[in-house]
């Protein structure tokens, strides 16, 4: 049986704004095991992007950690000092690729320099040695290690976010949280990138966690699927079980919406209404203003994950 | 824009800024200098702009202000002018016979000064002579508060005669020979020239009456009487006391003390706002507006003709300000009116913010609402005035703000080069006339420092107000 | 058959390179971005075509002549039979902005952030003197935001970009676009932005709009799966250049030209058995850059079924395939 790597329980982590308190991640549950890879997915503001930061220690401000724990490879890093954070668990256990990261790769610097610099200050490397790993990991994401000496502006799209998946791996840790890693890139670009994420999974074990709102994307590539909706996990599982039998409302209509490329829809189906303000969130389920089969109890009691099937939960009502 | 749109935008930019207490500061400041500038006339003079040029008669020259007392251990007499309603008219033509008619008056003063007014001047007594052949005699005794009294000066008087005690030879000569009597014989040897013509006079007159009174005055405080009698000996000689004047000219005066024409500097300092806000606002605003246009003009047109602009943009900064403006004043000095002053900042002073607004001009222009405005017909006109200025507007206040000191000093900087306005009453002026007449080295503090100190004032309330306003309205640090 | 809407003859732009100084005086000529190379289509009314490609192809450029934003190299471009390939005066240009108008990419950077909604449909309006009095002109911006389903208007009008959500956004765009009742409309991207469980709801809006306002769209898109929802046409471009052309269905389910094969292998599928499969992607190396344009067919680098001495040689022309499925390739059909 494969080891947890990432055991995420009860995790809070508010922001606190001048507006009022946004629960952004409110008590979210799962494990993730060596090897696998974990697609959370949810429409823009569920939350996804601030459980992938606060997954690394680093909400962002005004944000907190208010509960729960998270425990990377068996060890507690709610509650761990800055200091520590920064010196042991970022980039070494976990690491993350983030939105757009491939423009943030700073221009004045070459990318083997900015490849290097956790190496050197992390590990204390030399610069040789540190050099030679940045190559040989630019290699296993498919790219040619003269790259190092290349600056940011020389490489095209894919070829930055290849750079910025090296540099994710480059201190080999535990656990990668890739935030819309494929977004911004194009169609055959964005297929490649899965394929070699694909081949690092194979090859090196990769845990992962993929977040994105793009549910066609998750399902290249993902082992279990959870989907997220304002702060929480309402449904997860193994991906076939999700794809072939969603048990929620709310995933029921995220798949209904995705164009089919080699099928004939009549109607694309597509949820009214927004997604709720997560600093008053609906009372009991908060999926229950949009959901078309709310009843009483949805309203008034929030429901727990429960399991459905053999690796499958999902919180609601109907079930 | 609409109204709402304003007042809205007003509401979030107050809210933003009242947070911010040096700007808070800087707005308190500000209205006092505003206040100062339109009070000027009910505070001091209406008048003082048009007699600033002038002497001013009856004020001491060179003297602190009143307050300086509460500093020195030698408290110095303040400056006092009495008129007809202050007298005590003891005889007033009355017939001697003879044909000789006799006024008196007295007045009283109470020294409790170390030192005593500088000078007692009397004038201003209407005299009608039928005969200029023969004048009226006036005599000026003074009655100590030690009973001693000294005959200071029997003189002819004519209309308009001006009587200086302090300055008057005749005078000099009477109060020396009444003060050698008590002086010791010794400190007199040999000295007695010297002395009678360096001693101050009004020192000797209110000097206590001892040994070293010549040499070493003491002062004897009391009440001192002053009696003047006036004899007219020609029929249809008229003696008119209702205009006259006692000046007893202080060794302080008013709260900041005069210069060597003896102008009060308060008033000085309080019209020289007007001069630094009008100054400092009007070159702000004005180089800011024409930086504004000419930088997103030149944004706007692009290619050569933009190129062509940034040119001459360019070429006007490189142009040493200060200098061309000294020569400039230097060439047409006395004919410097403050409005040439304030063309020549302005023509000087747009470049720096042209070139920041054509960068946010050039900025606004790519971003995509900008070609969505194309996309629907809109012409340039509208693109400028609808999507680019609204923009750029908010941070040219904070730069109108923060350009006022600047102004300001080179106002002051050419003013005290003596370039500047020569009518106008500017705290650059004043210094000037500070440094002609040596004020530092004469210890003269009060001319020359409070004008320095409210120039600073100025640059500091448009600077507290200039950087809380680039902090609230900065668009890079915006939040948006 | 009636006119088509839009026609579009061999369209090209040529952005140049600056030299610089030392350039120019050694004589080197002029380089070109090739951003459109020659692109010849038709659009009738009613009618959905999309132009699909990858980031670079020309797309983008294409929509932007054929709104006219900027000026062709070279090619005519005819709106209901009437050449508008060189419009003189500012009336033309305004009466062409009336009959043909845009949806951006960005829903939020294509609004003056310090505009209202009000004011942000009220622009279209003035600009073109439509509605003289103020309650005419709100009667109208408030019956467009109904049309795009933003109800109660009287909500929405007074607030900002920021403050409505990306789809509540695009659809206020869409609403822009519409108030003055065009004739065509280009659509750069409309839901590339949005969540997509969102792109249903404003493209469903789109395909009602198109019914009930009777206007025609040009689709620019790089995802498939999007195009053959919403397009009735597409045209697939690469490096500038149309390389297959034809009725949306057919162009995805029987693919002639490589490059559109990989395209439709390339886009992800909800399928997760094929998780741990490598993906079979029938394309080579990158997209070259638009200025070195490769000689003979432009994507010979890339194809793996390019023939050497043929296709990297001769320029393949566009052929009708089969009845209006049109391919530029030399061997379609063979593989």
């Amino acid at each position: 049986m494969a080891k947890t790597v990432l055991e995420v329980k009860d995790l809070k982590m508010y922001y606190f704004t001048s507006r009022g308190v946004v629960r952004a991640v409110d008590n979210v549950s799962f494990e993730l095991k060596k090897g696998e890879v974990m697609g959370l997915a949810g429409e823009s503001g569920c939350g996804k992007s601030s459980l992938g930061f606060t997954l690394m220690g680093m909400p962002t401000p005004p944000g907190k950690i208010v509960g729960g724990s998270v425990k990377i490879d068996g060890r507690e890093i709610v509650g761990l000092p800055e200091n520590v954070l920064r010196r042991e668990i970022r980039w070494q256990k976990i690491s993350m690729i983030f939105q757009g990261a491939m423009n943030a790769l700073n221009p004045v610097y070459t990318i083997g320099y900015q490849m290097i610099e956790p190496l050197i200050y992390h590990k204390g490397m030399e610069k040789e040695e540190a050099l030679d790993r940045a190559m040989r990991y630019l290699e296993l994401v498919g790219l040619s290690p003269e790259i190092v000496y290349r600056y940011p502006h020389e490489l095209s799209g894919g070829m930055k976010q290849r750079v910025i998946i090296a540099t994710a791996l480059i201190l080999e840790p535990e656990v990668v949280i890739a935030d819309e890693p494929t977004t911004a890139l194009d169609v055959v670009v964005q297929a490649q990138i899965i394929n070699l994420m694909k081949k690092l999974k194979k090859e090196l074990g990769l845990s992962m966690i993929f977040i994105t709102h793009d549910l066609s994307i998750l399902a290249e590539i993902s082992d279990r699927v959870a989907i997220m909706y304002a702060g929480k996990i309402i449904e997860i599982g193994d991906s076939q079980k999700i794809y072939y039998e969603p048990a929620h409302p709310y995933t029921q209509k995220l798949l209904a919406a995705i164009p089919r490329l080699h099928e004939d829809v009549d109607k694309l189906e597509f949820i009214p209404g927004q997604p709720p303000n997560l600093i008053n969130p609906p009372s009991g389920c908060r999926f229950h203003p949009r959901c078309p089969y709310a009843m009483q109890v949805c309203k008034e009691q929030e429901p727990e994950l429960k399991e459905i099937d053999k690796d499958h939960y999902a919180a609601c009502w109907l079930l | 824009m609409r109204w709402i749109d304003v007042k809205e935008s007003l509401k979030d930019f107050w809210f933003e800024f009242k947070r911010q207490k040096g700007g808070l500061f800087g707005i308190f400041l500000l209205a006092l200098l505003v206040f100062t500038a339109l009070a000027a006339p009910y505070i001091t003079e209406p008048d003082i702009p048009k007699k600033w040029t002038t002497y001013w008669e009856g004020n001491p020259t060179n003297v602190p202000p009143v307050w300086y007392n509460y500093f020195t251990t030698k408290k110095l007499a303040a400056h006092e002018v009495l008129t007809y309603e202050n007298l005590k008219i003891t005889a007033e033509g009355q017939d001697l016979g003879g044909g000789v008619k006799y006024y008196a008056f007295e007045f009283d003063y109470n020294h409790k000064y170390d030192l005593p007014p500088k000078d007692l001047i009397i004038k201003n007594i209407g005299a009608q002579l039928a005969d200029l052949n023969t004048p009226a005699q006036i005599v000026i005794t003074v009655y100590r508060p030690d009973g001693n009294k000294i005959e200071l000066l029997s003189a002819d008087l004519v209309e308009g005669s001006i009587y200086q005690i302090a300055k008057m030879g005749t005078v000099r000569n009477n109060v020396f020979n009444w003060a050698s009597q008590f002086e010791d014989p010794k400190n007199l040897q040999g000295r007695v020239e010297t002395i009678k013509s360096t001693m101050d006079v009004m020192e000797v007159i209110f000097a206590k009456a001892e040994p070293g009174i010549l040499i070493n005055p003491q002062p004897l405080h009391g009440d001192y009487k002053f009696v003047v009698e006036i004899f007219t000996f020609t029929k249809g000689d008229k003696i008119d006391l209702k205009p006259v004047q006692i000046i007893l000219t202080g060794r302080t005066y008013g709260f900041m003390g005069t210069d060597y024409k003896g102008r009060d500097l308060w008033a000085g300092l309080v019209w020289g706002t007007r001069v630094s806000l009008v100054v400092g606002v009007a070159v702000a605003v004005l180089s800011v507006l024409i930086g504004i246009a000419y930088g997103v003009t030149s944004a706007y047109l692009g290619g050569w003709k933009d190129e062509f602009m940034q040119r001459v943009n360019e070429f006007v900064a490189s142009i040493p300000t200060l200098p061309i403006l000294i020569l400039l004043g230097a060439a047409f000095k006395g004919h410097v009116t403050l409005w040439t002053i304030i063309f020549l900042l302005v023509m000087f002073g747009w470049t720096g913010i042209a070139k920041v607004a054509r960068s946010m001009a050039l900025q606004i222009k790519e971003q995509t609402y900008v070609e969505a405005a194309r996309a629907l017909g809109a012409g340039t006109g509208r693109i400028i005035f609808k999507h680019i200025m609204p923009q750029i507007m908010p941070y040219a206040f904070a730069v109108m703000a923060l350009n006022v000191p600047s102004a300001v000093l080179t106002e002051a900087s050419l003013s005290f080069l003596g370039l500047g306005d020569p009518t106008a009453v500017t705290w650059g002026q004043i210094l000037h006339d500070a440094q002609t007449n040596s004020a530092t080295i004469n210890g003269y503090w009060w001319w020359v420092i409070p004008p320095g100190l409210a120039i600073s004032l100025v640059a500091l309330t448009f600077v507290l107000i200039g950087v809380a306003l680039d902090r609230v309205l900065n668009p890079r640090l915006k939040r948006l | 058959m009636a006119e088509p809407i839009l026609k579009v003859e061999n369209l090209k732009k040529y952005f140049p390179i600056k030299r610089g100084l030392l350039g120019a005086l050694r004589g080197e000529p002029p380089r070109f971005v090739r951003a459109v190379d020659g692109v010849s289509f038709e659009v009738y009314k009613q009618e959905v075509f999309a132009l699909v490609g990858e980031s670079g192809c020309g797309k983008t450029t294409t929509g932007k002549l054929v709104m006219k934003l900027l000026e062709p190299t070279d090619g005519r471009i005819y709106l209901e039979g009437r050449d508008v390939t060189e419009l003189k005066t500012q009336e033309e240009i305004k009466a062409y902005r009336r009959k043909v108008q845009m949806i951006f990419q960005d829903p939020f950077s294509s609004m003056n952030p310090r505009f209202r909604i009000y004011d942000v449909l009220e622009e279209p309006l003035l600009i073109h003197g439509i509605g003289e009095t103020r309650a005419e002109r709100e009667e109208l911006i408030h019956k467009a935001l109904e049309m795009v389903k933003i109800v109660p208007p009287e909500d929405y009008v007074g607030r900002h970009p920021h403050m409505l959500s990306g789809g509540q956004r695009q659809r206020v765009a869409i609403a822009r676009a519409l108030i003055l009742n065009p004739t065509f409309i280009v659509a750069d991207e409309p839901v590339s932005m949005l969540d997509v469980s969102i792109r249903a709801e404003v493209l469903e809006l789109m395909k009602e709009l198109k019914e009930k306002m009777g206007v025609t769209y040009l689709y620019i898109t790089h995802d498939l799966s999007t195009a053959r929802y919403f397009a009735d046409w597409i045209a697939v471009m690469y490096l500038g250049r149309i390389v297959e052309m034809g009725p949306a269905k057919v162009v995805i389910d029987n693919p002639i030209h490589p490059y559109t094969r990989a395209l439709l292998a390339a886009v992800p599928e909800p399928i997760p058995e094929r998780r741990n499969i490598i993906k079979e992607l029938p394309i080579k190396g990158e997209v070259p850059s638009a200025v070195n344009i490769p000689p003979g067919c432009r994507f010979h680098p890339r194809c793996v079924y390019m023939e050497k001495g043929l296709c990297d040689i001769k320029h393949p022309q566009l052929v009708e395939y089969e009845h209006n499925h049109w391919v530029e390739c030399h061997l379609a059909g063979k593989i």
